[in-house]
């Protein structure tokens, strides 16, 4: 049943994940162009510049910044779209078949979790990747290509670079942080959503956003004093150590604890709540 | 196997002050049709939506089957809400893969037949149907069920009398053999012809139940009568 659950919950989201992919992919083309254009110009404007010179790469410079904020805020639509849809299948009239059907809640819940951190992991990949192209594209098109193949200035000779045991743990770090932070983010919200649907039946939507804004405030204000509180704590017992990493590795343990530990809570509450307090009213 | 497909004894719910049952005592037998009937917010849709799962007791016990409310439940359960509860971006097929992938019981070929008979394009979008025509297609999904229990809260309510002939037509003809049908209603008239028994309640609570079709000879008139007369000063 979770497989089936799983292939219908992706069939509804990517119903408008393609449509947002396709804009990612026209933006980053946009950028790409305005990048070289914008290379271009600037790098071949002389100090005597005419006004309308200057316009012009005043509009392009412009243009790429608009193209780079929409790139950065397709991310943030895509989690606005993945939460709509998980309040229309668990609290609006769409939830009378959801929660009819033979499933327990517990796979309702981890169906939608892992489709919801899947798609925003994907779009924030797709989006960094697409930043990425334009900031390439800007880079090459303000080198001068003619002078790649002569011959460069003897440069001084740099140590090679090592891959310390430290820093390789920190990396480790960083990475799970990343993952759990986008389950965790996921959990908070349909946590949220989920308690408004409890505590009305009427203006499901205003509450279902309060819920959502007054969780996450409460939550970053707990998180980041449990963070503070265990630095200090952690930190104390650590600076007797000689790794140099053992600040960050410290800090970075304490962050992931505290981001498994409110997810493992915030997905507990959720489905508690869709298993006892379910009230479609 | 228990003569009685759902069993609830002293079954309450309140919506924080307001309480919507108040300790009902009811049992519903296997293989019948049964009008629950009552006056607007007489706690009818509760008691149903108590049997399908989407609302949680407060107090009292409620089976069916035999088995708590749950995911065994739900499987030979099958709910027609009073409202429409398909995603309207779905096509009328996906709705009827969406049903053959969850329900064990569903025919498939016999949903397919219904709506094609009904003239209903299974290529087009929900949200192009009339309302009309998407109660009739959530109907024939819910009545293309081989369910033990059928659950139809309102499903004549707010349609054209053409409509309510075929939705009790389409509800009296593909009904499961031994199944019980519990068609939560105020709109008597309608239904009082297709009735075995009938459950009046008012307020919460359960005020009379009996045999609808000997209510002509009991009671010296129609169950459409009858319950005008329970519910004249209400």
């Amino acid at each position: 049943m979770f497989k089936k659950l799983f292939k219908h919950d992706l069939k509804s989201v990517i119903r408008f994940i393609v449509p947002i992919l396709l804009v990612l992919v026209a933006l980053t083309l946009v950028g790409a162009i305005d990048a070289i254009a914008l290379g271009r110009v600037a790098t071949s404007m002389s100090e005597d510049a005419s006004f309308l010179d200057i316009m012009l790469v005043m509009m392009t410079y412009f243009l790429l910044l608009l193209v780079i904020i929409a790139i950065g805020a397709i991310a943030s639509v895509v989690q606005i779209l993945v939460l709509v849809n998980y309040y229309k299948s668990t609290v609006s009239d769409e939830a009378y078949l959801t929660f009819t059907l033979p499933v327990k809640p517990r796979d309702i819940l981890i169906s939608k979790l892992l489709n919801s951190s899947l798609w925003s992991i994907v779009m924030t990949i797709a989006s960094a990747i697409s930043i990425g192209i334009i900031v390439v594209c800007l880079g090459l098109s303000t080198i001068d290509l003619s002078n790649i193949f002569l011959p460069s200035e003897p440069s001084i000779p740099s140590e090679p670079f090592v891959l310390e045991p430290g820093m390789v743990v920190v990396l480790i770090l960083m990475l799970l942080i990343g993952i759990a932070y986008f389950f965790n983010s996921q959990l908070l919200y349909f946590m949220s959503i989920t308690f408004s649907s409890t505590i009305t039946r009427k203006h499901k939507v205003l509450s279902a956003i309060g819920c959502v804004i007054g969780a996450n405030a409460i939550y970053g204000i707990l998180s980041n004093v449990i963070f503070t509180i265990c630095s200090v704590i952690g930190l104390g017992a650590g600076t007797s150590s000689s790794n140099p990493y053992t600040v960050i590795i410290v800090a970075l343990s304490i962050m992931l604890a505290i981001l498994v530990a409110s997810s493992i809570f915030f997905f507990l509450a959720t489905k508690y709540m869709l298993e006892k307090k379910l009230n479609l009213a | 196997m228990d003569e009685f497909i759902v069993k609830a004894s002293a079954l309450s719910k309140s919506y924080g002050t307001i309480l919507a049952l108040d300790g009902v005592d009811l049992s519903l037998p296997r293989g019948k049709i049964i009008g629950f009937l009552g006056p607007n917010g007489s706690g009818k849709t509760t008691f149903v939506k108590i049997l399908a799962g989407l609302l949680t007791k407060t107090a009292g016990e409620v089976i069916i089957d035999d088995k708590e409310i749950g995911v065994e439940t739900k499987a030979i359960v099958s709910y027609l809400p009073e409202r429409t509860y398909l995603n309207p971006s779905q096509r009328v097929s996906d709705c009827v893969d969406f049903f053959s992938d969850f329900y064990a019981d569903f025919d498939a070929e016999r949903a397919i037949s219904m709506l094609k008979d009904l003239g209903v394009d299974l290529d087009a979008k929900l949200k192009t149907l009339s309302k009309g025509t998407k109660e009739k297609v959530q109907l024939v999904l819910v009545m293309a069920r081989r369910a033990q229990l059928y659950l139809l809260d309102e499903p004549i309510a707010g349609v054209d009398p053409a409509a309510r002939e075929y939705i009790l037509d389409t509800i009296i003809k593909n009904h499961a053999q031994g199944a019980t049908i519990l068609i939560s209603t105020h709109l008597i008239a309608d239904i009082q012809g297709v009735l075995d028994e009938y459950v009046l309640i008012y307020n919460g609570h359960i005020v009379e139940k009996g045999d609808a079709r000997a209510i002509e000879s009991e009671k010296g008139m129609s169950l459409d009568a009858y319950f005008r007369e329970v519910f004249r000063y209400v």
